[in-house]
């Protein structure tokens, strides 16, 4: 019994203490840095936006997927991320999501961020600027279907389907269409239709998480269209996706990145279907949000955080060399 | 004197124990509660008897049915198969056959040998043979697979409770004249039924739960597997699909599906206890 | 006609005969995973001298350096810490479950910890992102240390969550079905109830309690999704419980996609594979034979 108050009496020492402990703390300007440990496009592309690298330049906390990123950056006043713009924003309101803020780009180098650099606030403003080539790309990319050697049969008709009548389903989900003049490009990749095909069949996809949600809800206006067809979709990353349709174990394959010359060479066919976009990400908490939204940061300081990590300091990482 | 430290000995373990039950239990119950107040929420009727139907990853309308059936499925052929060829192997173990031989041990290291690799490697490993052989992914690829990993786990399980049948039960028997098979199978087993019930429970848990290994071989569909040769859905992937999507109330229905998958457990788990109550009385302590 | 007696032997030999094949394939299943996995990753065996691939921090996997010693430092830090934290809680919780639980506590308990056996990684790794991660980043903000909460002791800690059904279920039944007369024989030569169970703990029930934090162990090394969640990912060797690790497993279940598009890269994740196999065959030869020493010692 005695043993017992003991015990309880030291919990609740320790307790109190932990409880205290965390009321006087000087405010921490150090930048932590979170990248993504899953191999996958959004990384490669961020990657390929700081100076050319590779996902596996980025130094950082690595954390599983992209939920797992914002979320992990959205409960650290000191953190610092990036996410496709699918996950920065809400879906419904297109604002940002709660405990986000996007980091602006400061594209002209100038310490501030002009009124044609500040298109952050909601999606459609940023997917706007992204069309119209007003936001950078990389980290803007186009998003591809890759099937092996050729697209032929079902899959043939559904990629042709997504290049035109899907394209209007485009916008609400939050993509950004490619232009015109590159539609009628990759149509004309994917040669006449079979007149004598049934509609009627399975077709398999899987692949990269950036374009999971778009391909659904492209499938699920296919089906309404042919209800003979079905579609079966599974995600798993743009590498799984291109390791089914390199082996013929999917239709066609969701590629988040762009295609290597060595999956070209072993028979990757791919035509371009959407395009999207990664953006560098903070906490709403972080003590200098202000300060950084109204400067932004430039490629560089993004390149001095995630790669060489030279800079590790939100002060200095807004006044810039 | 000696009392009194005996004593004290024995209140000092009391209070560590019932922590630490505590603190399992409570860690446990967390898991429990997190499942359920996030799921539960995105539970509905609809949502246990229909399949997809268009967008339902996306917040449409629909159910989880090809999942349910599909994890049914694929972790009820592999628990079977496992155990038609776990309990061979783990009666064999016994003395009577070769325990306590080097041949024995052998057997019981590789058993745990193979319980430490990571499902993802039989994932591709399936993977890989599939691609050799010339088949997608399956119901069947998922099956095997799954057989494969829940193996290793039961054969132990049983195992261990196997050698605990204290010997003069045998001896009693063997003295009776009956040979090593009948003994076995209307003695030992008798007396070991809720062990091996424990042990096949832990392995459909392992089975139906995990989501690396079919992430590869078992494929994914909306609709419910006509044939072996079909792809399957199943829970754990179905949690996997809803968490990496951008839409909370998609990320929601992934907990409803883990919440499911945890009723299923619960459900086989009360009922394999309920029947074993029966066989309860065959057990001598 | 085959008369009745020779019958149940023919049948005894047959029976006998079908479970010697059933081991014989069991037992061959590990061989024939270490062929498969040294078939995959000879490639990069040839490629690169093994010390260097086995004892160097450096992974560049797109320039070609594989290193995998933070990796494997990494797998034994959190299995470690998973352990130190799992194995006392789960002795003491299986003997308090065996022996010393009233009746409808023992019955709920047993349920339970099969149903957690059943939950998906994945929800344990959320769970552990939801509320390991800041208590660990509170904590380090105790020792004055800053931390983003992804590190060792978190995937210990998430580890060991995930190992205790597995560790009190096979312990509590062995615990259990050690005969009545190992107790009541102490209790009637005037012992406490606690030193007639440290009694049955220590001597009958020890092996297969044991066999069960083998397999806690093994199931340890192998679990991948729920770790990769927590654990931070980076490959560098911890030099504490706050810094982050990157255990095999997880460098596995992260990099699956990128195999076929980097040279060498599927060679040298199925030889991480391969590391792992060794790792756990290692640990299990130790662990056999403190088995045999403690067996022979306490024979029962």
């Amino acid at each position: 019994m005695r043993l017992f108050l003991l015990c309880a009496v030291i919990s609740i020492i320790l307790l109190s203490t932990l409880a205290g402990c965390s009321q006087d703390k000087p405010v921490d300007t150090s930048v932590r840095v979170y990248t993504r440990s899953d191999a996958c496009g959004a990384a490669e592309t961020w990657a390929k936006y700081l100076g050319n690298s590779k996902q596996e330049d980025l130094k950082g906390i690595a954390v599983f997927g992209d939920p797992g990123l914002a979320e992990a950056v959205a409960r650290d006043r000191s953190g610092i991320g990036f996410n496709n713009i699918g996950f920065a924003y809400d879906v419904k309101t297109g604002g940002q999501l709660a405990g986000l803020c996007v980091i602006p780009i400061d594209l002209n180098e100038n310490g501030k961020i002009d009124a044609d650099e500040n298109f952050y606030n909601n999606k459609s403003a940023l997917v706007k600027a992204i069309a119209e080539g007003r936001y950078p790309s990389p980290p803007a990319r186009d998003l591809h279907l890759v099937t092996k050697s050729e697209f032929k049969g079902l899959s043939r008709e559904f990629v042709r389907w997504i290049l035109s009548d899907g394209q209007k389903f485009v916008d609400e989900m939050g993509y950004v269409s490619l232009p015109d003049d590159k539609v009628k490009q990759e149509l004309s990749k994917l040669g006449p239709a079979d007149p004598t095909l049934k509609m009627q069949g399975v077709i398999t996809v899987s692949g990269a998480w950036a374009l999971y949600p778009m391909v659904v809800r492209w499938a699920e206006e296919y089906q309404k269209a042919y209800p003979g067809v079905k579609v079966d979709i599974s995600a798993g990353g743009a590498g799984k996706g291109m390791v089914d349709a390199l082996n013929n174990m999917v239709d066609l394959g969701m590629i988040s990145r762009e295609i290597y010359a060595e999956e070209a060479g072993k028979g990757a066919c791919w035509v371009s279907v959407v395009k999207d976009a990664v953006v560098p990400v903070t906490s709403s908490d972080n003590p200098l949000l202000q300060d950084i939204l109204a400067s932004g940061l430039t490629r560089q300081s993004f390149i001095d955080i995630w790669v060489t990590g030279k800079t590790s300091d939100w002060k200095a990482a807004i006044q810039r060399p | 004197m000696r009392r009194d430290r005996r004593r004290a000995e024995e209140n000092a373990f009391r209070v560590l124990m019932i922590t630490a039950a505590a603190m399992v239990a409570g860690s446990l119950l967390f898991v429990f509660a997190v499942v359920l107040i996030k799921g539960l929420p995105a539970i509905s009727l609809e949502m246990i008897t229909s399949t997809p139907k268009g967008g339902y990853y996306l917040g449409g309308g629909g159910g989880i049915l090809n999942a349910i059936v599909g994890s049914l499925y694929l972790a009820c052929g592999a628990t079977l198969l496992a155990l038609l060829l776990a309990l061979p192997v783990a009666l064999y173990l016994q003395k009577d056959y070769i325990g306590g031989s080097r041949l024995a041990r052998a057997v019981r290291f590789s058993l745990d040998v193979v319980f430490g690799v990571p499902s993802i490697v039989y994932g591709v490993f399936g993977f890989i043979i599939m691609l050799y052989v010339g088949v997608r992914a399956s119901l069947l690829g998922g099956i095997l697979v799954l057989t494969l990993l829940e193996l290793p786990i039961m054969i132990r399980a049983m195992d261990e409770v196997i050698r605990t049948v204290p010997p003069e039960l045998k001896a009693a028997s063997y003295a009776m004249g009956a040979t090593r098979l009948e003994t076995t199978l209307r003695v030992v087993l008798k007396q070991v039924m809720p062990g091996v019930v424990s042990a096949v429970i832990l392995a459909f848990g392992r089975g139906i739960g995990d989501a690396a290994s079919i992430l590869f071989t078992a494929g994914y569909t909306d609709s419910l597997p006509k044939s072996l040769l079909d792809p399957v859905a199943s829970l754990p992937l179905a949690v996997f699909f809803q968490l990496g999507t951008p839409f909370p109330e998609v990320q929601q229905r992934a907990y409803a599906a883990a919440l499911i998958l945890l009723v299923l457990v619960l459900a086989l788990s009360i009922i394999s206890r309920v029947v074993m109550a029966r066989y309860n009385r065959y057990v001598i302590r | 006609m085959i008369d009745r007696y020779r019958w149940r032997g023919l049948k005894d030999l047959l029976a006998g005969r079908v479970m010697l094949g059933a081991t014989i394939f069991a037992s061959s299943l590990v061989v024939f995973i270490a062929i498969g996995l040294l078939i995959k990753s000879w490639p990069i065996l040839v490629l690169k001298p093994l010390p260097e691939l086995i004892f160097s921090t450096t992974w560049s996997p797109m320039r070609g350096e594989f290193g995998f010693w933070a990796f494997i430092v990494g797998t034994f830090a959190v299995t470690a810490v998973a352990l130190v934290i799992a194995v006392p809680l789960c002795i003491l919780t299986a003997i308090y479950l065996a022996e010393y639980a009233p009746g409808p506590v023992r019955n709920a308990a047993k349920p339970v910890i099969d149903l957690l056996a059943g939950i998906p990684s994945v929800v344990y790794g959320l769970c552990g992102v939801l509320a390991v991660v800041p208590a660990v980043r509170e904590l380090a903000a105790l020792f004055g240390v800053a931390t983003s909460g992804y590190t060792v002791l978190t995937g210990g800690i998430v580890l060991a969550v995930m190992v205790f059904p597995i560790i009190i279920a096979i312990s509590d039944e062995v615990i259990r079905n050690v005969p009545n007369g190992m107790r009541e024989v102490p209790i009637a030569l005037g012992a406490t109830r606690w030193q007639a169970t440290k009694l049955i703990v220590t001597r009958s029930a020890l092996p297969g309690i044991m066999a069960a934090i083998i397999l806690g162990f093994s199931r340890a090394f192998g679990e991948t999704m729920a770790v990769l969640m927590v654990v931070g990912n980076v490959a560098m060797i911890p030099a504490s419980l706050f810094d982050p690790a990157y255990p095999l497993a997880a460098l596995i279940a992260n990099n699956y996609g990128e195999m076929m598009s980097i040279p060498m890269y599927d060679s040298a994740i199925l030889f991480a594979a391969l590391i792992l196999l060794v790792l756990v065959v290692l640990f299990n030869l130790g662990a056999s034979y403190i088995l045999i020493k403690v067996e022979n010692r306490y024979a029962a």
